[in-house]
């Protein structure tokens, strides 16, 4: 009985162990897969952040968020071989919604393109920034 | 002072002395931390940084949550555990640079500058000197370069005993800019 005890033990163990290794070397997610907890235009985004960005950090930026952004691509940049700078229009020529997208899941989109986009929002700098972007086909 | 109006001052006389302002909203910051357990790298490509030749202005600002990792239990505890990020979602150095001018900008060459000023992390500012090399190429194009030592205790983070952290950061960053 005890022995059996033991071996359970030791088996809870391992599996714990595996369990923990496995989650310790999960990589990052480049872009993100799940759905989005909210969905918000590109304008009223930057509206809220400007008018408080403590107030949209706790609302758009919480941690490991996702949320959808709605907009029209203001341009499209692939000078940056790391990533591919999608900015959405805000009616803000100094500040827009940048969206950062790993080159190979970089959509095709052009210009005035009516646009969705799921990634998680670090902030704003001059435009507000969201990471690790999917296009909503 | 809110985000657009701080930026904004610094980005105003941009309007009467256009010439000598450069700026990049996608400036690379990486950071590498090594122990003998386990070596931590991370990359920001999103830092935004204003340069004024005219007055030797300098401003850097990069958002906390933008640095990527290779696994994400470590970006995850990097941003919830020791940085705060949902409290202190930037990174900041503002300073004056010397060493390069608005002549130089004119000639192609390599010139060793400072920069000295105040870092801000985590929400505790500390005064730095830092050395660093702008490069100007034979079109004009300027790249500025840098490597310096963050101490994470310096900024008040916390980093508990037995994590594999150092308790020094090397940091590195490039910004290429544009004339604004």
């Amino acid at each position: 009985m005890k022995r059996n005890l033991l071996l359970i033990g030791l088996v809870i163990l391992v599996l714990g162990g595996v369990v923990a290794y496995y989650m310790y070397q999960k990589p990052a997610e480049k872009s993100v897969s799940d759905e989005p907890e909210l969905v918000i235009g590109a304008q009223e985004l930057l509206a809220a952040f400007q008018a408080d960005e403590t107030k949209a950090m706790a609302t758009y930026a919480r941690s490991e968020q996702v949320i959808q952004v709605i907009g029209t691509v203001r341009s499209v940049d692939r000078s940056d071989p790391a990533k591919v700078n999608v900015v959405l229009e805000t009616g803000d020529a100094l500040a827009g919604i940048t969206c950062e997208f790993e080159p190979a899941h970089a959509p095709d989109w052009k210009e005035g393109a009516n646009v969705k986009v799921n990634g998680v929002c670090a902030g704003v700098l001059m435009d507000v920034l969201l990471t690790r972007c999917a296009a909503v086909e | 002072m809110n985000r657009t109006f701080s930026m904004g001052v610094l980005l105003f006389p941009a309007l009467v002395f256009a010439q000598e302002r450069y700026a990049t909203r996608t400036g690379e910051v990486t950071f590498h931390s090594e122990t003998p357990m386990e070596n931590i790298d991370a990359v920001n490509h999103k830092a935004t940084s204003v340069v004024d030749l005219a007055s030797g202005q300098v401003q850097v600002s990069m958002l906390i949550k933008a640095f990527e990792f290779d696994k994400a239990l470590m970006q995850e505890h990097f941003n919830e555990n020791y940085m705060e990020s949902n409290t202190f979602p930037k990174g900041e150095f503002k300073g004056k640079l010397a060493g390069f001018t608005a002549e130089n900008a004119k000639n192609a060459g390599k010139y060793e500058v400072t920069l000295e000023g105040e870092l801000d992390i985590h929400g505790v500012k500390q005064k730095r000197t830092l050395t660093g090399t702008i490069e100007v190429d034979a079109a004009g194009a300027i790249k500025a370069t840098t490597d310096f030592i963050v101490k994470p205790a310096d900024h008040g983070i916390k980093v508990p005993g037995g994590v594999n952290v150092a308790e020094e950061i090397n940091v590195k960053a490039r910004m290429d800019f544009l004339k604004m």
